[in-house]
């Protein structure tokens, strides 16, 4: 951690000059049920700067930028504005003092004219009390104008394209006076060239006085566009550097960390046969050319950035928005999955990422759920459900992925996240499933469960169960994978076996560039 | 941070489940205490809503709790009942169906129309008439599974086609009376006829509410559809197929509506194309009056026949108490919106 140090020294020097920050946040720590999410954290915000805010996923970033626009509360810590101490009880709070969000799903109204959504809310009214039409569409066409922007003020929001979506939104901000404006993702869903619109346009924002915090997975971009960069890892701040003095391999490493202690696959299993090959498939725009194969026993990590399509890559294959390109091979037959059911039936079982909405039916016992997918195995003649055989089914579950607590009859809802998501692997050994979909299976998982889950991964791997494991949490990812697959922009962008893989290699893979 | 090393399971692993089995403790029999199981019932509140109101008719008029009256309460409410079975069904699922008293007055007519004009026989005009209530129900299935419109538009207008079909059976849209000269000994009993002066409608509604709830209850279908009403879209990725539960149950209550309208052909002894006008509305305030909600999937058929007997009673009171119909419209009405209230409240919440 010396060097981060000696960077944050250097960096501290060149910017201490004159200039007051305009929003300095000192000592903020925010703890959740079973996580610290930050941890004594130093941000600073000088006047008109591009201040980005980069780390892997959970390292705190979406909790600060919470706490900066008023959504959390922090434990502990102050936060100054123009050097005077506020406290955001809410949102509103903090857009009182300027702060305004830019937010990855756009909240504007699609049925609206561009100028309608600007001033959306603060419409400028003539003195009988009716909305002064002309100088809302006067006023709006003069904002776009100065920023740069050629675009009517009365097209509808919803034919625009992303990108100028994005931007009426920051001409929005801009109008309401955002003194600092939270970017969050902006580049998520742009192209190159939106892209380099829109950085021609925070230029220009920023050019008027404002200060940008700007958060992006994107380290190409943020060298691009920011002046200074705060790493966070863990919830604790590393460090923060100026982004011209600093390459993306030092910027990777600080994010990273030099010790990661993960847990490890204690054994290899020699994989058995292909069960799964997939052949250039795709679906629309979003998944293009994805070509891998799944041999039984083996683990295949699924590495990517958050919408790099690994969620539409699991929608593929388990049926859910079937594929329109290429062709799916399982046990050597070539078929099409055009429905979960569909997917159940040739031996597939997900473990989905959101275990509460997707996973469980909560008002339901454990048992009930941990023999959901195949009910046909409580029942007598396949018909009538069996009180006795739901419990002892329910029963050798519970004991044998130690569900606690040992009490199948009580409802779902009540068992702890780790348990619960016990109960949702459960259900798909139940239905003796072949290959098994796991979209971030300790998401929300606390240690101890943790590692129970990914020794459990490893026994079923050994019964010859063919993984998928997709997760943007590279220890994860490095411990458990046989194999792992990067994917950037909806395509895979690497394939290596666990030899190979470093910290290193995938995120710079995941990033773009090698 | 600090990881520990992956914890392994000491000796045996974790599907080397015949090894590692603790054996299993054999399982716990319900409480067959009656007045335990009675008290922790959830229809409890429902049971004592009824006796007040038993109390309050009793009380107030001289012929409510006469065995006469009685029987008539129970042909009245077997017809709301038998429907309110299915739409249970659908409401678990999150859906409503509003078409129901269009479905009911639609097979009346058809029904009197095939017996008076083309001269069919009873049987087998009592069955093409539940048949009718079986296709739009199918329709109503397959606009909402498989088209995916909202349930409460693609009803409302399946209602309004049934219910002008029916107009237009009648010429010039009168209603086809039967009349009492012929004997019909078959069609009459279904809605006028009694086994041992129990009415037959009740003994319908009885299969037919004992079906559905061995189905729910006792069935691993009903334990999958329980699932698409908890949570549809884990159902869905459970690989259940959420779709065909929903046109079931659409479907269903297309039938249980033919074979109410069946009936009201028969009580009335004619087709009544404005007949069970407002119905619906009797039928799912008595279902949501049973506990079971829109939201929740969860739902229970002993509730839904406790709801009938509640909303049956009040109507059979008032009407003793020379009440007229729509000031007992406007009461049923309340009684539905005290319902959704009380269940918000049960549930705690104030999210809609």
């Amino acid at each position: 951690m010396g060097q981060a140090e000696r960077l944050e020294s250097s960096a501290k020097l060149q910017v201490t000059g004159a200039t007051q920050p305009r929003l300095v946040m000192e000592g903020i720590s925010k703890s959740f049920p079973g996580v610290q999410a930050l941890c004594a954290v130093d941000f600073d915000l000088l006047p008109g700067e591009v201040h980005a805010l980069v780390g892997q996923n959970g390292a705190g970033k979406t909790t600060l930028v919470k706490i900066v626009s008023g959504a959390h509360p922090a434990d502990a810590g102050r936060i100054l504005i123009e050097g005077q101490e506020v406290r955001f009880h809410s949102p509103a709070d903090a857009r009182r003092h300027g702060i305004m969000t830019v937010h990855q799903d756009w909240n504007l109204f699609p049925d609206l004219s561009v100028a309608e959504n600007i001033f959306a809310g603060r419409m400028p009214i003539k003195a009988s009390g009716i909305i002064d039409w002309d100088r809302c569409y006067e006023e709006a066409a003069r904002e776009l104008r100065s920023l740069n922007l050629e675009l009517d003020p009365h097209t509808r929001v919803g034919l625009l394209r992303p990108a100028q979506m994005q931007m009426v939104e920051i001409v929005r901000c801009v109008c309401a006076n955002a003194s600092i404006m939270i970017l969050d993702e902006p580049t998520a869903a742009l192209g190159p060239h939106e892209i380099e619109s829109l950085f021609a346009m925070i230029r220009c924002v920023v050019a008027g006085g404002v200060s940008i915090l700007y958060i992006s997975h994107k380290l190409e971009e943020i060298q691009e566009i920011a002046d200074r960069v705060t790493v966070l890892r863990d919830g604790r701040k590393v460090g923060t550097v100026r982004a011209n003095e600093v390459d993306r391999l030092e910027l990777i490493r600080m994010m990273v960390g030099r010790e990661v202690e993960a847990p490890q696959k204690q054994t290899v299993v020699t994989p058995g046969a292909e069960i799964l090959r997939a052949n250039r498939i795709g679906k629309s725009k979003a998944l293009h050319d994805i070509t891998f194969s799944l041999r039984e026993g083996e683990i295949l990590g699924v590495f990517g950035l958050l919408g790099a399509g690994q969620k539409q890559l699991i929608d593929v294959l388990y049926g859910i928005t079937p594929a329109d390109r290429g062709e799916i091979w399982v046990n050597g037959n070539q078929v099409r999955i055009q429905s979960p059911e569909m997917a159940k039936r040739l031996g597939f079982g997900l473990v989905p990422g959101d275990r509460k909405r997707e996973g469980l039916v909560q008002i339901l016992s454990a048992n009930a759920n941990l023999t959901l997918a195949n009910t046909s195995l409580i029942s007598f003649a396949k018909l009538l459900l069996s009180p006795r055989k739901e419990y002892e089914q329910g029963w050798h579950w519970i004991n044998s992925l130690d569900i606690r607590p040992k009490d199948g009859g009580r409802l779902v809802k009540y068992f702890s996240g780790g348990n619960q998501q016990k109960v949702v692997l459960g259900k798909w050994l139940q239905n003796n499933c072949k290959v098994l979909i796991l979209d971030h299976p300790t998401q929300g998982v606390d240690v101890g469960a943790k590692n129970e889950i990914y020794s459990l991964l490893e026994e079923l791997a050994k019964a010859r169960i063919a993984i998928i494991l997709v997760s943007t949490e590279l220890p994860e990812i490095l411990a458990m994978s046989d194999r792992i697959l990067v994917m950037r922009n909806g395509t895979i962008a690497a394939e290596l076996p666990r030899q190979e893989a470093t910290n290193e290699k995938l995120l710079a893979y995941a990033t773009g560039g090698n | 941070m600090k990881r520990e090393g992956v914890v392994m399971y000491e000796g045996t692993t974790a599907l080397d489940t015949v090894a590692a089995q603790e054996a299993c403790p054999p399982r716990e029999e319900p409480s067959r205490n009656w007045w335990a199981l009675l008290s922790d019932m959830p229809q409890i509140g429902l049971l004592i809503m009824l006796a007040v109101l038993v109390l309050f008719f009793a009380l107030t008029t001289p012929t409510f709790l006469t065995f006469r009256n009685l029987a008539i309460l129970a042909g009245s409410i077997s017809m709301i009942g038998i429907v309110a079975a299915a739409m249970t069904l659908v409401i678990i699922g999150g859906n409503l169906d509003l078409s129901v008293a269009g479905i009911i007055a639609l097979t009346s007519m058809v029904v009197a129309n095939l017996i008076v004009g083309w001269q069919w026989s009873e049987g087998a005009s009592v069955v093409a008439g539940v048949l009718v209530g079986l296709v739009v129900g199918v329709l109503n299935g397959f606009l909402v599974a498989q088209l995916g419109i909202n349930s409460v538009i693609a009803t409302l207008a399946t209602y309004s086609i049934a219910r002008w079909s029916a107009y237009l059976l009648g010429t010039k849209g009168r209603s086809i009376p039967l009349g009492y000269a012929e004997e019909r000994p078959f069609f009459d009993s279904i809605g006028q006829g009694t086994v041992l002066g129990v009415p037959v409608p009740f003994l319908i509604m009885v299969v037919i509410l004992t079906a559905i709830w061995l189905f729910l209850t006792w069935t691993r279908f009903g334990r999958e559809f329980l699932a698409v009403g908890g949570n549809s879209l884990a159902a869905l990725l459970t690989g259940i197929s959420v779709r065909r539960y929903t046109f079931f149950a659409f479907a269903l209550t297309g039938l249980c509506a033919g074979i109410c309208g069946v009936i009201f052909a028969s009580r009335l002894a004619g087709g009544y194309p404005g007949g069970a006008m407002g119905w619906e509305l009797d039928i799912i305030a008595a279902v949501f009056l049973g506990g079971t909600s829109l939201t929740g999937g969860q739902g229970s058929i002993l509730g839904t026949l406790l709801g009938v007997i509640i909303i049956g009673s009040l109507r059979n009171g008032m009407a003793l108490l020379g009440i007229d119909i729509t000031a007992q419209n406007i009461a049923t009405g309340s009684v539905l919106l005290l319902a959704v209230l009380y269940d918000r409240l049960r549930r705690g919440g104030t999210e809609l």
